[in-house]
């Protein structure tokens, strides 16, 4: 997925945005597992392009 | 001229000329417009009232032009502006609930409320209506709903203060402009409330998130790049829906939730003073009227019969909740009832002190009903007659006004507790002020020791 992303004029809250995936269902869970792990592979390599997509 | 408290969003802004109000648009303002403004669900929105009508505008003004604005459209101008530290509960449930469902219908046609401003919804009499066209959006795919954390901070929190802990959530409101953070409700939360529907999650962990991931960039992109989608969006909506239809606020009673029904002065003078109200606002047509400390609204309603708008206001909340509620299932369309403590009234605030402006800056009366109020204000509240008058005059209104002298039980009930530091206060005092201010129409004295005063400005 690559949409071009288009940011708020309001500051939507970083932990605001991670609550909705857990309060969106199931599927939210997953999409708060692929950020989590994305996050930790970040700061692992310091790059996301390997995990993009997934 | 632009609106004051409309320069948030730099897609659009309010101004109003020759009587009109229009919203300048920026390309991307008007990109946006021209897409939602064809969506079935906001055309039925605007035919039903829920969402403010608006039109193409003719032409754009000079001033919206220079400021770099692309095109305007006209909004049908509501009859007042009132703030949402002067609803009752039920009145910012109704709004929240209809800002849900509007929610839930942009979504289902791929748009979205982008924010989630309680300053976004205004009443016309009790039916709330969305007046911020511009947060309406084209849904991007992938986004978050980015009003999620304001809807919480501006309606979630308040209410469920309200509703669990019986707390008035006017004063949150009216104290930070952009409500209740997370972590601040979420302190206020005992370990029974976290068993409460809603709590755990949208007040609790919402809480922890916003602090542990404070430190976090780029959640927008990768939430978006994880998959994020509509569906999540519309399952938070569908459960808030039920969180916030869930949230009830009835207590048995308050100091004047009762008092048209059960006081005796009340009671013994309703028909005199019925027949006097009618035959002040039934003389001609009023533009607006204020009933100041209105209780259930006995006399708006007469009021409401002969203006094109009441604002009903009393300092009770609960008064002012019961009064919307029966407003409500009479949908009616002209009275709008307001929490407003005269004693204590909403000042001028926000951004430079103009953002969101106080009572008289917002409403110009054309008549005022003052009736059995101004003891409370003199004894009750410690304000100087000689001031209550001089602002009741300010107002260049036609007065009605209930005078209750000292000998009245309900005055004398007001002074047993307390030393009488009064001298100002009296019938004679009252007689030498009025007459300095205003000219005194016509008189109608009443039982004890009451009268009503027809009172015009000089």
């Amino acid at each position: 997925m690559n949409h071009t992303l288009v940011l708020a004029y309001l500051d939507p809250g970083t932990g605001s945005m991670l609550l909705q995936a857990i309060v969106g269902g199931s599927a939210g869970l997953l999409v708060l597992f692929r950020h989590l792990w994305r996050s930790f592979r970040y700061a692992k390599t310091g790059s996301v392009s390997d995990v993009k997509g997934t | 001229m632009f609106e004051k408290g409309s320069f948030r969003d730099r897609s659009g802004r309010i101004f109003l000329q020759n009587g009109n109000v229009y919203r300048a648009l920026s390309p991307e303002g008007l990109r946006d417009w021209e897409f939602v403004s064809k969506l079935p669900f906001l055309q039925r929105a605007m035919a039903s009232g829920h969402v403010v009508r608006t039109t193409p505008a003719p032409a754009m003004s000079a001033l919206a032009a220079q400021a770099g604005f692309f095109a305007a459209v006209q909004h049908e101008r509501m009859p007042f502006v009132s703030w949402p530290y002067e609803w009752s509960f039920s009145m910012l449930r109704a709004a929240a609930l209809l800002q849900l469902q509007l929610m839930e219908s942009a979504l289902a046609e791929d748009a979205i409320l982008k924010d989630a401003s309680a300053f976004n919804f205004q009443f016309r009499g009790t039916q709330p209506v969305l007046i911020d066209t511009g947060s309406i959006v084209p849904l991007r795919p992938g986004q978050a709903w980015e009003g999620y954390r304001q809807f919480c901070q501006m309606f979630l929190y308040p209410l469920m203060l309200q509703s669990w802990k019986g707390v008035h959530f006017q004063p949150y409101l009216r104290g930070a402009i952009e409500g209740l953070t997370p972590q601040q409700f979420s302190r206020m939360l005992s370990m029974r409330d976290l068993f409460r529907s809603g709590a755990f999650s949208h007040v609790w962990m919402h809480a922890r998130l916003q602090t542990l991931s404070s430190s976090q960039r780029n959640v927008a992109r990768s939430m978006q790049d994880s998959g994020f989608s509509k569906s999540m969006i519309r399952n938070n909506v569908t459960g808030l829906m039920k969180i916030v239809d869930g949230l009830q606020w009835r207590p048995v009673a308050s100091t004047w939730s009762d008092y048209d029904e059960s006081a005796e002065p009340v009671q013994r003078d309703a028909a005199v003073k019925e027949a006097f109200i009618e035959q002040v606002c039934s003389s001609q047509h009023w533009n607006t009227v204020w009933d100041l400390g209105c209780n259930q609204g006995r006399y708006s309603r007469i009021a409401a019969k002969y203006s094109d708008l009441v604002l009903a206001m009393d300092s009770d909340h609960l008064t002012v909740d019961r009064l919307f509620q029966r407003l409500q299932s009479e949908n009616n369309r002209r009275i709008v009832p307001l929490v407003s403590d005269l004693a204590d009234p909403t000042p001028s605030q926000g951004w430079r002190g103009t953002e969101r402006r106080s009572l008289e800056h917002r409403s110009k009366p054309d008549l005022v009903l003052c009736l059995a109020l101004i003891h409370h204000l003199v004894i009750g509240s410690n304000l100087l007659l000689a001031d209550v008058l001089d602002w009741l005059a300010s107002l260049k209104a036609t007065i009605v006004l209930e005078f209750v002298d000292r000998e009245d039980p309900q005055v004398q009930t007001l002074l047993s507790n307390r030393q009488d530091i009064f001298c100002d206060y009296g019938r004679d005092a009252f007689l030498s002020l009025v007459t300095q201010n205003f000219t005194i129409l016509r008189e109608q004295p009443l039982s004890a020791a009451r009268t009503l005063f027809l009172l015009q400005p000089r």
